[in-house]
This record gives C-alpha cells, structure tokens and sequence, in this order.
C-alpha cells in the first residue's frame, strides 16, 4: 500500500497522456476539417501569397505571415514547384468590432503537378485566423531542413463559437511595457483570442498618460512606468493589426485610489473601511463625475473600440456608509447605499453614451441590486449562477469566474498533483456550464491574468501554456472536450508560439525544437507598425 | 477579485536574502563612484578572482551613472584560505564591514566565504534612477554571516525536458543570487537520457533528439562554472528504475514485464542481468572523472517490484538466490554502493530503499520526500530533505491561497526540523525540486523563482526567522534585483521593478560565461 501511495506522489505522473493523434494538429481546434495522406513539399524560395482584395492590414498580416510559415530560415534548397496561398475575401472593410465575422476555409489539395492552396474568408480578421491555422499545417524537418504541408488534401470550414474571446491583464498592480503588450496581443492572435481587455489603472497605480489631465499620471509608480499617449495609441493599433480589440478597463468607483494622487479630494473618507487597493470615489462630489468624464473622453479617443469597461467591482459599501459627507449626501437625496451604487452607475452610463461607447462592468453592480441597462454587457466572476441571473435579465454576459489565472486552486474543489494542469479545469469549464436558459446572451469569456504577482517578468509562464485550454473552448465546438486529444495538440501548439518567443512551457514530456532567435522575441513584439500604420489603422475604423 | 498579498511590513536598514545572522548598521549614507570603486584582494585564488570580475559588474548594473564627486572607494577582501577546494560543508563563513570609503573590508576563510560576501555587498549598493547614482546607505554597516545549513540547493531535470547547458549556468547564477550552494542535476530519467557518454557514446540514442544532449564539455563548463561560484554540482543517474532511455543503447538492460509498460517512465533494471552492472560501473567511473564533488547520486526511487517478479529471468534469480525482492533491491544498492566507493564517491539515494527495508551502508546520504524523515534519521543517516520543497505541487504542503505565488509561504514555514524531535544534528540541508515534466528552460525561471527564495532564507538563515511580512520586504527588491539580471522571477505583491536594457540579452543564459582556461584551472585545482 505504502509502495502505490509512493508512486502517485513522486513520479507526479501526469493525469492525462497524449492521444496519437493522426492528421494536422491545429489549435484551436476547427469547426470540420477533412485531410488525406498525402504530402506537399514546399520550396521557401517559390512560396508566394495573394490575395483579391487591396487592404493594408491584409497586406501586412501577409507579410507577417510569410515569415512566421517559415520560422527555421529558408531551409535546404529544393526544386519543389512554385506555390500561391491564394487568399479570397468577401469585403474589404477594416472595420474591427465586436461581432465581425472570423468564419474561413482553407482547402489544400495537389491539381495535377501543382499545388491548389486557398483560404476564403468574409473579413480580412476571418483570412487572419485562416492565415495562423494555415501556419500550424505546415511542418519542418530538422533532418532534411526542409518544410511540408502533411495530410493533404485538407479543407478546413471553421469558425469561432463566441464572439468575445478574451485576456485580461493588469497594469494597475504592475506596469507592463508597452512593448511586452505588444507581444501579448500576439499570443492572443496565436491563439485566436480577440479580445485584450486592458485593466489599465487600480488602486495602486494610475500609468495611462491624459491629454486634459496630465497629473493624473503622479498616480503611476514612477515616471518612468507611464503609457504616453503615442504608446496607447500603438498597443491599440497593434491589436487592430491582428484581429485583437483592446478594450480597456478605468476601474471606477473602486480600486480607484491611485486617481487621488493627483486629485485627493475625491476619494471617499473612510480610513479603517477599505484597503488601498480597494478604496473608492465619493460618489457625492461634483468633482469626482467631472475627472471621470475627462478621463474617459480623452481615453475614448485612444480607445476606438464600440465597448469601454468601467469596473465597477467590489464596492466596499461600509465606506460610503462610514464618510459622513457621503452618508448625509446620501440622506438627503434619500439614497440606500445601493441607490448611490446606482446614481454613480447612471452617471457612468451617460458619460459613456456621450462618447458613443457601450459600458462593460464586472458584475457587481447587478449582483449588489442595481439596475443595469439592457444593452450593458456584465462581466461575471463570481459563478455560473450569477451568470444565468445576468442573462435572465436579458443582459448579456461574459464569463471569468473559472479562468482566473492568478489563483492558486481556479475551480473550487478541483486540485491536481502539479499546478499547471489546472489547464484541464479550465478547458472544462464551459461557459453555458450551469447556465440552461438565454444562452445566446452569453458571448464569451474571458482568462484573466491579475497583476498582483505578475508583470511582464513572469507574464508568459503564468498565463501559457494554461490560456490554451480556454482559448479553444471559446472557439471550438462545445463537444471538443477530450482532455488527450486536447494534450496532443497543445504541446505542439505550445512549441509553435514557443519559437515566436512566446514563454509557453509543456504540459507533458517531450521535446520541443527551437530556432535559433526566438529568445530575442522573449519580451518583444515580432513586429512593429510604423507611426504612418499606426495613423492609417486609426483612419480606417472611422 | 483581488486580494491583496499580506501587507509587507517597513523594514529599516539593509534588505539582504537570506536575512544575514548578525548585522547592525547606522544612517549615513556613502556615495560611490564607479569609476573610482576598486576591489582589492591579495589572494591568487583564480575562482575568486573570476568572482571579483563578475561583482565588479553586479554591482554596479546601470553603467557608470551621472558624474559623481564621491571619493574613491575600495573594498577589500582578506581570506584566510588560499584553497579552491569546494566540498561539502566547506566554510562559507565571512563578516562585511562597510564604514566608510576608505573603509570597506570583507572577511572569510574561504574564497566561498568571500564569494557569499560579495552577494551581500551587491545587495546593499543602491542605485537611484533619478539622480543616476549609487549608494551604500545605512552605513556603519557591520555583518557577521554564515549558513544555517551546509547542503542548500535546487534540483533540475533534464530528462523529462532537455534544458541547454546555458541555461544550467543561468540557473547556477540564480542559485549563488540566493546563496544556495548545490545543484542537483537530476540527468537521465525513464524519458531521456542527455549525457555523453565517451565509454559508451549510444547512449545518447536515449535523448531526445540529436542536438538535445549534454556534450562532455557542456558537463565540464557547467560543472566549473558551479564552482566559480561556490555551487556544487552534484549529478543523478537514476537506477534501478526511470532508466527506461537507457535501453536505446542497452535493450537487454531493462527488466523485461509488459504489465509496467503503461509508465514507461519508471520502469526497472534488470537486476539479474551483468550487463547491467558493467554499464552502470563504467558509466559512474567515466562520470565521476567530470563531477568533482564527492557525492554522487544514484535515484533509488521508486523501485515497481511487480516488473521484477514479473520477468522470469529476474524472478528465476531470485529465486536461486533466495531473495525476496528487497533482498534484490538490496543487492543492487549494495552493488552500486561498491562501484562507487571505487571512485571515491560517496552515495545519495531518495529515502525509498530505506522505506522499502534496504540496509544501506551507513554512508549513504538520503534525500526524504516523504514522511519517513525521522525513523531515517533515528537509524542514524544524514539527510537532506524536499518533501515541502517541491516546486512542481499545485499544493504543495496542503496549504491553500488566493494566488499561486503564495505557496513561496509554505516553503518558508517548512523549517526542516519542523516534526522531528531528535538526532536533529543528521539533517544537513534541503533541496528545493523541479520536477519537470511540465517545465523546460522557456518556463523554468518563472516556474521556480521568486518561490525559492523561501527556500533558501529558510535554508541559509536563523531558526528564527519566520516573519513572512518581514521576508516579504525583503524578497520584493531581491526578485527585482534577479530580474535585472536577467532571471525572469516575478514579483509578490504590487511594486514597480526597473528593469536595465539589457536584462533581456541574460534571459535564459549565465551572466559570464567561463574561459577554456578557466574551466581546466576550476576543474584541476579541487
């Protein structure tokens, strides 16, 4: 008996083995996809692809993907037959929002002597996840240094499950380079999340600079730990190249305290109630409705996105309770501590409609009894039970409560021998779990990556390989849930991004080929736009 | 949605890891100048003079900084020993007295007195980004430091996943950043086996690909540059079981019991076979001519005593022999005990052939992953221990956070001593282990530090120093202060850490690689 209890201690066998799998690896995975056994070998020298419409993003994410087919350099030189990636697209709009269509097919087949690759797409972000897909069809060989598209023909119909599909991180907690948030909004693009919901400012610190305000960044940790405008506006741009909304968070009336540095007055005055990280505004004060509507306008700007999160979480209610301006403010417009929840809420709400932005809250303010308007979208990280009351108010929910990356044990109850196979809780944590009703309201989720204990540092390791296991379930299809199958695609997947530079480690045993430069990708974007881009890309979301 | 880490108590005075043993100190700040800061050391040891070269740099990480009218400084170190010998228990004692710039002196036995010294004198400069200027504050600074414990140190498996011998040497600088003193290189294992071989070159048809091994000079290099800077570099092959890779070479070597099959990973020897004793005899031999260090381990885990019964020719063996299969494991553990007592080496083993009634030679050090910690000790075996140290447990001690990261607290509370009640004496230290079957050098800095901080304050510092709050002032600039060159440790709670521009260019490779004819004169002078 001693002898077993030993042997599940120590050999900390993983709890999942891969499957063999035969056919191409992709991940997420596709919708339906069919593939034979044959082989297509490519000639790096004669790879080419086109598309049919004129479109910068499309171009550039051509471009970038030209190189990323082919990340071990052109190989040894073959006399493999030329061949055209032809890329057909329906629409030429640039315009990312949420709800655009990401659907694709790729069909790769050998005519004859020639190859016949083609990738169809309603959008240009549709044609961008065929072009990642198309990455991970391609294989090398290290011994021959030559590249392949195995399992041909392949055709691939494919599209997402949910609309909103997401990372939050945290710069409130730590500060994060922008150059490190470039390179996260590659490893959503990688892996086919659309959404970087960007918590930008929390209690402990406030980095994003403002053109009306410009002291509101004494509240970052240093001078030297701010967001310029320019930086904003490229990080934005940045994710507009890939198919990624930044959507970005000013956590109000809570988490708020790092907005006083600047403008002390306007927090509330509840010394014993609240820990810094928590503190709130006062919502009695004309002053404090005034910063908000100028931060938010002039980060409206910055932030082209339809959608504006404005937090909302965790009001410690005692606080307001307890500062004697507030409590008689509150009495004299005989509010209850959740009627000013919602006095501030609607304030919130009419400043957003002034700026023609659709509010995002955590949510708190309907679990605390406000009303929240219909077309609000609540982000919900408490459980699947608050989330069917969400939905059954006819409001639509994103979900976060089983994909909170910084905890120790994320689904309640479920423990694993080694910590990052808390993936397999994730991956089984479907968003329509628990919820029967009004399921269309529920348009996606959301892995969040809270900053208390990471930064860009250790940024990577923490959130990958684990935020694979969600990016598929919001993608594929509700009955992909095999958790060996699912291993078997996410090493190499994890591998894939590995060699972009993307710090993703194993789930598994195994060995993973590297090129010689993805260590200068590490904390990097693998590429930049220029200031012309970043002003074009601004231009055609108008 | 986010609870806030415990707050960190103010803490005056020098932030060191580990906390030092004694230490006072004043409220004078010196200002250095880099230019004008020199290190004077009479001593021809060359591994300290590679050391001297290397703090040259660590201490002052931002260049030269704004001009500085401070005076010249020079810091001076006096060792008493001329030795390079790096041993067990070997003394890592030293004192640091910093009063003025005239006045800067370190003491210490050995040079590895000194190198530990060195650390701690990185620790106090400081640098301040807006005047672009180092400090020493809080002088009079007197300290008197050494170990709780000789044996402090990290385990690392390249057998699940390679990882390059660069990063071997990264993780070498992360060990010495926090005084611990021992890697412990878990090399082959049931998945691969990464290390050349000269007697027997095949066997690196057990690694996992052609370029995913450990050259003979890649072992040396690392080995070498664990000594210049007091890391002992204490290698596993792992026998009877998880030698499974070694078959590649050596198919008739392994027990032959297709019921264990299904965990490849851990399956056995044959113990019947005499083969087996000639490969693991020249291997060891061959090995121990690279890995200086008297100690040697041999694994010993985990031993699945059905795959014996379960192969006729093992069973018919025992069956002459008349042993049940611990009188056969004990046989073998006899055996390799013989085979290394050849080379002069002196026997690590996991606790499990003890627990499974092995008699083992008296010698043997244990390494205890489980409860068995104190009947070990009580039969009279010295230990290092790891059970609460591992790295890879998504619970490691039972203990339950918010975050993730917290469960450094745990190995902080987890004092060796901690349940044993006599023969205290036999513990010689612990390790911290990363098994990696999920983890390979893209993840392992992040995977392991900050966490093993808590282990190597717990193994280097007073009995008595427990306050988290207080080691959490402390770890905040020290993880920053790994960061900066280059080891990708996270933080603990919100703060901001400035990174230099070239952090990135030591991500995942050692701060200064060694010279050809460094490595000779480390590997020669032991």
């Amino acid at each position: 008996m001693l002898y077993y209890t030993l042997v599940f201690l120590f050999i900390s066998l993983v709890s999942c083995q891969p499957t063999p799998i035969s056919g191409p690896l992709i991940t997420p995975l596709p919708q339906t996809y069919t593939f034979g056994s044959g082989v297509i070998r490519l000639n790096t020298g004669f790879f080419d692809i086109a598309a049919n419409i004129e479109s910068d993003l499309l171009n550039n994410a051509i471009l970038r993907y030209q190189k990323l087919f082919f990340p071990f350099g052109v190989g040894y030189p073959t006399n493999n037959p030329i061949a055209t990636l032809n890329i057909k697209v329906s629409s030429d709009s640039e315009i990312l929002q949420l709800y655009v269509s990401e659907n694709y097919t790729i069909s790769v087949e050998m005519v004859g002597q020639s190859p016949q690759l083609e990738i169809i797409a309603d959008t240009i972000f549709g044609a961008m996840r065929a072009l990642e897909t198309f990455s991970q069809l391609i294989s090398y060989d290290a011994q021959s240094q030559s590249y392949s598209i195995p399992f041909v023909p392949i055709y691939i119909d494919d599209f997402p499950r949910f609309p909103w599909r997401g990372l939050q991180i945290d710069t409130g907690r730590h500060f994060i380079p922008t150059s490190f948030l470039m390179h996260i909004i590659e490893s959503c693009a990688y892996s086919k999340l659309n959404t970087l919901h960007w918590h930008v400012s929390d209690g402990e610190s406030f980095p994003a600079e403002s053109k009306s305000l410009p002291n509101i960044t004494l509240g970052a940790f240093g001078p030297l730990a701010i967001y310029t405008i320019a930086d904003m506006e490229e990080i934005v741009a940045y994710g507009l190249s890939w198919g990624v909304r930044v959507l970005p968070e000013f956590d109000v009336p809570a988490h708020s305290f790092s907005w006083s540095t600047a403008f002390p007055g306007i927090m509330a005055n509840c010394p014993g109630d609240s820990d810094l990280d928590g503190w709130p505004l006062s919502p009695a004060l004309p002053e404090a409705y005034d910063l908000i509507s100028k931060i938010y306008t002039d980060m409206s700007e910055i932030f082209i996105d339809k959608y504006f999160h404005s937090g909302g979480d965790e009001l410690p209610y005692a606080c307001w309770d307890n500062d004697p301006v507030i409590a008689n403010w509150m009495t004299q417009n005989n509010f209850s501590t959740t009627q000013a929840e919602q006095y501030f809420e609607d304030q919130i709400t009419n400043i957003l409609d002034g700026l023609q932005k659709t509010k995002v809250i955590w949510h708190d303010p309907f679990a605390n009894g406000c009303e929240v308007r219909k077309d609000t979208v609540l982000q919900v990280w408490d459980n699947a039970q608050m989330a069917q009351q969400v939905v059954n108010a006819g409001i639509r929910a994103i979900v976060s409560y089983d994909w909170y990356l910084d905890m120790q044990i994320p689904v309640p109850g479920h423990t694993h021998y080694e910590y990052e196979d808390t993936w397999l809780d994730f991956y089984a944590a479907d968003p329509l779990m628990g919820v029967t009703t009004n399921t269309e309201l529920v348009i996606g989720g959301e892995s969040c990556m809270w900053g208390e204990q990471v930064d860009h540092r250790n940024f990577d390791v923490r959130v990958w390989p684990r935020t694979i296991a969600i990016a598929e379930r919001l993608w594929s299809n509700e009955n992909v849930t095999d958790t060996n199958k699912a291993l078997t695609r996410f090493d190499p997947f994890s591998c894939h991004i590995s060699n972009r530079g993307i710090n993703s480690g194993p789930l598994y045993p195994d060995y993973c080929l590297l090129t010689s430069d993805f260590s200068q990708y590490s904390h990097q974007p693998r590429f930049k736009l220029t200031k012309e881009q970043i002003k074009n890309i601004y231009n055609s979301q108008k | 949605m986010a609870v806030l880490v415990g707050g960190q108590s103010p803490v005056s005075g020098p932030l060191i890891v580990p906390q030092p043993q004694q230490m006072t100190f004043g409220t004078q700040t010196l200002q250095l100048n880099p230019l004008k800061f020199q290190i004077y050391c009479p001593s021809k040891s060359p591994v300290l003079a590679s050391a001297i070269k290397r703090y040259s740099d660590l201490f002052f990480l931002y260049g030269n900084g704004a001009p500085s009218t401070a005076p010249a400084a020079i810091l001076n170190i006096k060792v008493i020993s001329n030795s390079d010998s790096l041993y067990l228990g070997v003394s890592e004692n030293h004192t640091i007295s910093l009063v003025a710039a005239y006045s800067l002196l370190i003491t210490a036995d050995t040079v590895y007195g000194a190198i530990r010294a060195l650390e701690t004198v990185s620790q106090i400069i400081q640098y301040d980004f807006v005047t672009q200027r180092y400090t020493i504050p809080n002088t009079p600074i007197s300290i008197t430091d050494y170990p709780r414990f000789p044996w402090r140190g990290i385990m690392i498996d390249t057998a699940r996943h390679f990882v390059p011998a660069s990063y071997l040497m990264h993780t070498i600088d992360a060990l010495a950043a926090n005084k611990m003193n021992t890697l412990h290189w878990h090399i082959t294992d049931g998945q691969s086996f990464p290390a050349s071989s000269v007697t027997y070159p095949n066997l690196t048809m057990g690694a996992w690909a052609p370029e995913a091994v450990f050259s003979v000079d890649d072992i040396k290099e690392v080995v070498a540059y664990g000594k210049s800077l007091g890391v002992r570099v204490v290698p596993e092959f792992d026998i009877p079981s998880h030698t499974y890779s070694w078959a590649a070479a050596f198919p008739t070597i392994m027990a032959n019991c297709p019921d264990y099959t299904y965990s490849y990973g851990q399956l056995p020897m044959s113990i019947a076979n005499y083969l087996t004793y000639e490969v693991i005899t020249n291997l060891f031999t061959e090995m121990s001519g690279y890995f200086l260090d008297t100690y040697f381990h041999t694994g010993g885990d985990e031993v699945p005593y059905g795959c014996w019964k379960e192969d006729p020719q093992v069973a018919e063996w025992m069956n002459l022999n008349g042993y049940t299969p611990t009188l056969a494991e004990q046989f073998f553990e006899d055996q390799v005990t013989s085979i290394l007592a050849k080379v002069n080496r002196t026997k690590i083993v996991w606790n499990d052939p003890f627990v499974d009634g092995v008699k083992l030679d008296p010698s043997t050090l244990i390494q205890v992953w489980d409860s068995s910690f104190q009947d070990i000790v009580n039969a009279g075996f010295e230990v290092i221990v790891s059970f609460d140290y591992y790295l890879d447990e998504q619970v490691p001690t039972g203990n339950l956070h918010w975050m993730f990261e917290d469960t450094w607290s745990d190995f902080y509370a987890a004092d060796p001593y901690n349940g044993i009640t006599s023969n205290t004496n036999k513990i010689l230290g612990g390790e911290a282990c990363m098994w990696s079957e999920q983890v390979n050098h893209l993840s392992m800095d992040v995977r392991v530090w900050p966490r093993a901080i808590g282990v190597a304050e717990r193994l280097w510092s007073a009995q008595t120093q427990t306050d988290v709050n207080n080691a959490l002032t402390r770890i905040g600039p020290q993880t920053c202060r790994m960061s900066q060159r280059g080891i990708a440790s996270g933080p603990l709670f919100p703060d901001f850490c400035m990174l230099p521009d070239d952090f990135e260019s030591y991500l995942q490779q050692p701060r200064m690689r060694l010279s050809k004819e460094q490595i000779n004169t480390f590997l020669n002078n032991n």
